[in-house]
Parts: structure tokens; sequence; C-alpha cells
């Protein structure tokens, strides 16, 4: 059973549009030039897609799709509603459709689009999604608003429990900016000392602003296909060796969570590592889901890299760097590139294993993994090799 | 303020508030107590319940200091601790930390829940440090 989706899909094509802090553009519109992206690099035209997943955020369906492409020929679609570990969760559900001959080429797809002014609006959006209903109804009113709120007493009792600190938090989104500055998509390419991260205005205890994400606009699309198709498509197919989603304990309500210093990653990593054959030690690169920087080492310890309440020493050992044992997030991350949801995680990833990344091109990538992270701790993971 | 949407299941929790108690549901089957409120034990997948009433004592298991107001009506009141404590009675409740707090806070760290009248129809539980 774990080796169930190995090698039976491929990632053909990628797809992204610009990346800026804002835009005019509509989630719509900037889907559809993501779309059409990945469906030109992987060779195909849109009426060869038969499976759409698309990111159900700002009223984009499939059928927004099949209406703007004209789409004659979708005969499976899906949602993965997992917030950031929509992205990833959709990998593995395109795998299934496709290694079960429902589908051939299934399109992935997440934008961020134009918004008005995003006064208190994140609470109210928040409290709109279904899986947000209990933190809505019982800590909303409290004060718990918005995401760094609600991961930030996960994070504080790591530090109690295992004495991480501040500065060990900072030499992620360090890393990320480093990467971020090889990459000409990337919004923030300053340097990033540990003297202005901790000089950078606290967010929530211990979360400061330089451990949050960006909010970002653009969007991302990747074309999934068979492997038979796969080969004689425009460039190497990149496989889908493993793929995992996992959900913790307690999902819809962190406050009740047994475990508080894990994430649903720990139940899917192990099944993802089973189903590839690989072990941590043979992954060259490694994309992470960087809302914050206590969930990337988190996810590190979830994973295996290291063992839990030792993220923070393994951090600082420089294992993160493009030198170091295990690369995180060459692009520059949701920290440094861009907010895309990890959609972006996963055209770097490609990106890598085809060995077209430039400068920061981490030599002989052959294996690596992406993460999904969303909502109140799900997981999600898929591990390619070229 | 940013008021609760009530549903049928939690309607006895938020009027425990106003009458300041803590209120909890307990399977009348296996005894499990439960929060948030649901319909269904978790334990035994039983829909029989009876809410109980909180002892109001509790253990630091984690906290955020929040200085930024992702929403407007929490503004005025930046820098507030959330804390997360657990109940004596097993579940954990999230609440904010009276002002000012008396001492640093740690894991462990003995609370009591009282009771803030927020406005005329909303009252939301609180720490304060014993
Ligand atoms: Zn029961």
């Amino acid at each position: 059973m774990e080796e169930s989706l190995r090698d039976k899909a491929a990632i053909t094509g990628i797809g992204e549009t610009v990346y800026s802090k804002v835009t005019d553009r509509s989630a719509l519109s900037l889907t559809l030039e993501a779309c059409l992206k990945a469906i030109n690099d992987a060779g195909l035209v849109p009426d060869d897609i038969d499976g759409l997943i698309p990111y159900p955020s700002q009223g984009l369906t499939a059928e927004s799709l099949i209406t703007n492409f004209g789409l004659k020929n979708v005969r499976y679609s899906a949602l993965t509603p997992m917030g950031g570990a929509s992205p990833v969760a959709a990998l593995q559900s395109a795998a299934m459709a496709i290694s079960s001959g429902v589908a051939q080429h299934v399109l992935i797809c997440l934008a961020r689009g134009h918004t008005e002014s995003n006064d208190g609006k994140i609470t109210a959006r928040l409290a709109e999604m279904p899986q947000m209903n209990t933190v809505g109804e019982f800590e909303m009113p409290l004060g718990a608003n918005a995401p760094a709120q609600f991961y930030a007493p996960m994070a504080r009792r790591h530090m109690e429990l295992f004495g991480t600190t501040s500065a060990q938090f900072a030499e992620i989104a360090i890393t990320c900016r480093k990467n971020a500055i090889l990459n000409d998509k990337a919004i923030m390419r300053k340097p990033m000392s540990l003297e202005d991260h901790q000089a950078s205005r606290m967010i929530s205890d211990p979360l400061r602003l330089y451990d949050c994400c960006l909010e970002s606009k653009g969007a991302a699309a990747v074309v999934i296909s068979s492997k038979e198709r796969a080969s004689d498509l425009k460039h190497s197919p990149i496989s889908i060796i493993g793929a995992a989603e996992g959900h913790p304990d307690s999902p819809s309500a962190i406050t009740q969570r047994d475990n508080f210093v894990s994430l649903g990653l720990a139940k899917a990593a192990p099944i993802a590592f089973k189903m590839a054959d690989v072990t941590p030690a043979d992954i060259d690169v490694a994309q992470i889901y960087d809302c914050f920087t206590y969930i990337v080492l988190c996810q590190l310890e979830d994973m295996g890299f290291c063992r839990k309440g030792e993220g923070g020493e393994f951090v600082m050992s420089g294992a993160i760097g493009r030198d170091g044992k295990i690369p995180i997030n060459t692009h520059g991350g949701l920290l440094s590139e861009a907010h895309i949801a990890g959609m972006n995680h996963i055209n770097e990833l490609v990106r890598q294993l085809r060995r077209t990344c430039g400068e920061r091109q981490i030599k002989d990538a052959s294996v690596g993994l992406v993460t999904g992270y969303g909502d109140l701790g799900d997981g999600s993971i898929a591990i390619l090799s070229r | 303020m940013i008021y609760p949407s009530v549903s049928i299941e939690s309607k006895a929790y938020w009027t425990g508030l106003t009458n300041g108690e803590l209120l909890l549901q307990e399977c009348t089957d296996c005894g499990t107590i439960r929060h948030y409120p649901r319909p269904m034990c978790d334990n035994c997948y039983s829909f029989g319940h009876r809410w109980i009433k909180a002892s109001g004592d509790a253990l630091v298991y984690a906290w955020t200091e929040c200085h930024h107001a992702f929403h407007p009506s929490f503004a005025e009141l930046t820098p507030y601790t959330l804390v997360t404590a657990t109940l004596k009675e097993g579940p954990r409740l999230m609440a904010p930390l009276a002002q000012p707090p008396k001492r640093d806070l740690y894991l462990g760290m003995k609370l009591k829940i009282e009771f803030n009248q927020v406005s005329s129809d909303l009252t939301l539980p609180i720490f304060k440090a014993t």
C-alpha cells in the first residue's frame, strides 16, 4: 500500500505570474495566466487538460477554468481545502486520479488577486471558512484573530520545553532572505541580519515581524501528467515518488491539541518517505512551507531531519543553507519570495530538479521534497525525483 | 467587539458565562469531559451529556503576548496576553490574562478563571494569576 503512488505521475509543467505586494488584477485573471504558462511549459494545449484542482479562494472554481479555457474534456475535479497545505495535498490527489486512470493531465492552480483594504478583513475572511468555525466562535472574541496569534502559543511552548530561541527562528528567516537575493522574482531582496530580525516589531510574542511571511499577490500553477504521457513532453518529467497528507489531532482547535509541538506533517511524512523508499538523508533540497519561522523548525523535526526539540540547534548548525545538509527554500519562500500559499514552493522544487536555478542551483539536485502547512496544523508532503 | 455566532450546541456555554459560570460538557455514558462544545463524545460516541460547572482552577500550558491587533476592536487593548491553560477538569481553555500580570508566566503556573462582562450581552472568561 505504501508504494501506491510511487512513480505513477510526474510534474510536467510549471507556471507563475509576476509576484508583487499589490495588484489591480483579479485572482481569476492571474490564475489564467499562470495556468496558460504551465500548460505551455508542459508542451500541451489547454484542451489536453482533463483534471482540475483549483485552490478554492476568491471564488475560483473548476467551472471558471472550464469556461475561460473552453475546456471540453474535463472528467475529474476536486478541492483540497487545507489552507496552505492545499497545493501539496493536491499533488497527492492528482497522482491518485492519474494512477487510477481517471485523468491524464491534471492542472493545479492558486492565486491571490486584488482585494480591497485589509483592516480587520483577515478575521472576517477566516471566520467564514468552515474549518475555522470553532476558533471563530470561541477564540476570535477573545482576541485571537489571525494565524500569528493562533500559532504563537505553539512556538512559545516549544521555547519553554526545549530552550528554543528567537535567534534560532531568525536563522530561518535569514536563510530564506539569502536565497531570495539570488532570485529576481523575489519581493524581499534586501539582506537581513540577526540584528534586523531582533529589531523588527513584535507581532504576537514570540513571533516578530520578520518571523512572519509576506502578504503577496500573484498566481502559480502546475500540470501533473501520467508517467507514460510525461515522457513525450517538453521537459524531462519530475516524478512524484511519495505523497501524503496528515491532519493533526484536534484539527479545529490548537488549544485542545494533546501535542502542541507537532503538526499534521508528523503523520504524513513517514508515509511519504516509505512510499518513496528514501530517508531524510537522501533529500538534496527541501521547499518547506514557511508561513512563520517556527513552523519551518517544527516541520524539520516532524520529518525527522533532527529530533523533536533539536530544531533550534539544527538550523544554527548551517544545515539549512545552500551548502548545508538540507538546503531549504532556495527561492526565498513565503518569507522572502512571495506568499503564493506554497504553490511557488512546488514551482521552485521542479526548477531545482530540472537544474535550471542558475546561481541558486543546488548542485546535482536529484531528489527533493516540498511541504504544505495550513489552517490549524494540516500538513502535506510530496517527494519528487528527476 | 467580535461577537460569537452561537450555535444550538454552544448556547448553554455562552449563557453560563453570562451567569459567571464556566460550563463544560460531561458525557453521561463514560464521564469524559469535553470542550469546546460539540454534539458527540469522542471517547464513546454517546450523544448524551450534561453541563458541569468548572472549578475555575487552571495551569498555564502556553501563551502569546499580542502586540499587533489584527482586528480593529482589539487595537486599544494591545499589548494583551492570551493564555492557554489546562483546566483542573481536563480540557484546555484560552482566555486573556487580567492586566497587569503579576509576574512572568511559566508553564504550570496556577491561574484562576474570572469573568469579564465586555458588553451588556457578552461575558468572556479571563485568567487571573493566583
Ligand atoms: Zn463518552
